[in-house]
């Protein structure tokens, strides 16, 4: 970056095919643990992620090593694809170990159609949804607006709140992350203008790296679990990709003003100030805690509202009904989250503050939080690719839980900056290329698609071959896209 | 040191945005971030001065405060739906400001007829990630990191 100084090489060794290390010096308090294969760590030495690895392992109260994810790049304190937990009496919990999109996830909705009974009503389907889900910037919807006093019931609820209000069924619950709500949600503890930015984008889309996915089942790589999540080949899928909306960015950015105070007053010295945080067991650390789990409800709400339209879409456009097309919810992940979870170090049950930030729970069919008819196979955990090429369901293994604290990758991760993309894809008509292609693109704007072009991304299958070969989770099926709307 | 014009320019981030500020004064400096910020969300050249916004601010660094000052025009136009196409800031040291902006009601996409700005990119914030604020010669300079 301009003026800066040249920094030491950060020193690294290799463990094996899939594993890098950082050795603990300095004001580590722990080592830092890289998933990658060659190819990726060569790209991943040339950003600044392995310093903010190194940053968060200087972190008071980290429990294990700092990790990071085969898609791991330079986020904003902590790296994209960082994992890391913390000791609730010694520990911290950050805001920058989060991220602005609170609770950013997606979710898989599987169906009994095909791809070829699709086909003639794909262009309608892509409209419909482009129509039916707002996307985009802006103000959300203009006829679903929330009163202040209902989002506060929103972010207390979470999906079951929308599933209350009749937006999809009991059974989804039971497919997603921590039932779809977080039970320390405290909906005081969030600012009345994060609620002003949320009251009219429950159930939009957004934009950036947002997404709703129709897509199709291209290849089965494990017959038990792609059973188990209800996955068989050329049958349609709809993946919805987004988060807590401006409501999330508010809550973030509001309690990175209180832990940047509060950081200095515990005496803790920040690497970053991005990595601004507090004692867990203080009283800022425990508002964060609320205010975040209140966002990631409202996340949670947010997906929910979507998959229920996306259905009622699918229904109204092909006169199908819900027997007819059995969308059934396969899973909902969270991507952007800290939690309580226990895990077992050095052979001893603890419960841990686990902070994921572009990382994916990726627990294994052993694991009490996995819902029973997943027992056997484990949680799925869904990567979504770029837009062009392909995305990965996959199943948690054992392997995750003792080395990632149960977590795997959470996705592609951008190889190109935002301008690097709209120089290379100057001059291309985005829509009309995919549409030969077979996949209709439906935008509201020009600049989100330029940007989100396949090429400004890795192939997630590099990714998701290093998750598999490290042993935290194991490929069950491929989908490949067939409409993508974007904001 | 060779002082460099007021402005701005983008630095290429891999997920992010960044931008380098200059300005003769924080005054300055505060105005012209503002602008860059209204570039990334539109075409500035396209909106009209049809409304105004006010603020008073002030945060115990100048690096937090132009962190809120530019966190206010988002607000502005994600809660109000407001473009802006000029600042003035005025400051009593470098701790608090009163900000004022001048645009109009944000008209976008295909489904609006009426719509004359384009809209370039959706920010989600502005963050603390390597975020500084000093005197660059005779004047400032301002480094942000925008979460998009």
């Amino acid at each position: 970056m301009a003026g800066k100084k040249t920094r030491p090489p950060i020193r690294v060794e290799r463990l094996d095919d899939y594993r890098w290390r950082i050795p603990q010096t300095g004001r580590m308090l722990t080592e830092g643990i890289v998933y990658a294969d060659d190819a990726l760590f060569a790209r991943i030495r040339q950003d600044q992620s392995l310093e903010q690895v190194r940053n968060v392992a200087c972190l008071p109260g980290i429990v294990g090593p700092s990790l990071a994810m085969p898609d791991i790049h330079w986020g904003y304190g902590f790296p994209i694809g960082g994992v890391a937990a913390f000791d609730p009496a010694e520990g911290i919990v950050s805001p920058g170990g989060v991220g602005y999109d609170i609770n950013c996830g997606v979710r898989l909705l599987r169906s009994n159609l095909t791809r070829k009974e699709i086909t003639p009503n794909l262009k309608a389907i892509a409209d419909a949804l482009f129509r039916d889900i707002p996307a985009g910037v802006g103000r959300g919807h203009k006829e679903y607006q929330l009163d202040p006093r209902e989002v506060r019931q929103v972010l207390e609820g979470g999906a079951a709140w929308a599933v209350e209000q009749g937006f999809g069924t009991e059974a989804d619950l039971d497919h997603i992350e921590e039932g779809g709500r977080l039970a320390g949600a405290d909906a005081g503890e969030v600012s009345d203008r994060a609620v002003e930015r949320g009251r009219r984008q429950l159930g939009t889309v957004g934009s950036g790296n947002h997404f709703i996915e129709v897509g199709y089942v291209a290849e089965i790589h494990d017959a038990a679990a792609a059973s188990a999540f209800g996955l068989a080949k050329n049958h349609v899928t709809v993946f919805i990709h987004s988060g807590s909306r401006g409501l999330g960015y508010q809550v973030c950015d509001d309690f990175i003003s209180v832990m940047l105070e509060a950081s200095s007053r515990y005496g803790i010295d920040l690497p970053d100030r991005q990595l601004c945080c507090a004692p867990l067991r203080s009283p800022e650390g425990k508002r964060y805690l609320a205010a975040m789990s209140a966002a990631a409800n409202f996340a949670f709400a947010n997906r929910q509202l979507m998959a229920h339209r996306v259905r009622e879409t699918f229904r109204h456009t092909l006169g199908l009904t819900d027997r007819d097309l059995r969308m059934g919810l396969v899973y909902d992940v969270c991507h952007n989250i800290a939690k309580f979870e226990t895990h077992q170090v050095e052979g001893r049950s603890r419960r841990l503050c686990v902070h994921r930030k572009g990382a994916t729970r990726a627990f294994p069919g052993s694991a009490r939080e996995v819902p029973a008819d997943y027992r056997k196979v484990g949680q799925p955990v869904l990567i979504p690719g770029d837009m062009g090429r392909r995305s990965y369901v996959l199943a948690g293994a054992e392997g995750a839980l003792s080395a990632t604290f149960g977590s795997a990758c959470h996705g592609a991760g951008r190889v190109m900056s935002r301008n690097e993309a709209r120089r290379v894809a100057r001059g291309r008509e985005l829509v009309r290329e995919f549409e030969e292609r077979g996949i209709f693109l439906r935008g509201a704007g020009r600049a989100t698609l330029v940007e989100e072009i396949p090429e400004a991304y890795k192939d997630v299958t590099e990714v998701v071959d290093v998750v598999e070969g490290a042993g935290l989770a194991r490929k069950v099926a491929e989908l490949r896209p067939l409409a993508v709307i974007k904001g | 040191m060779s002082r460099e014009k007021s402005g701005y320019r983008w630095l290429d981030h891999t997920a992010d945005v960044g931008v380098v500020v200059h300005g003769d004064s924080l005054e300055a400096l505060f105005e012209i971030a503002a602008e860059a910020l209204s570039d990334l969300i539109t075409d500035r050249e396209t909106v009209e001065e049809r409304e105004e916004r006010r603020v008073v601010l002030s945060a115990p660094d100048p690096e937090q405060l132009l962190v809120r000052w530019l966190t206010e025009i988002l607000a502005w136009f994600e809660i109000d739906g407001l473009v802006f196409r000029r600042f003035s800031v005025r400051m009593d040291g470098a701790l608090s400001l009163e900000g004022r902006a001048f645009g109009e009601a944000f008209t976008y996409g295909a489904a609006d007829r009426n719509a004359r700005h384009p809209f370039r990119t959706a920010i989600k914030a502005v963050t603390y990630h390597q975020l500084s604020v000093r005197q660059s010669g005779d004047g400032w300079e301002a480094t942000i990191i925008f979460d998009v």
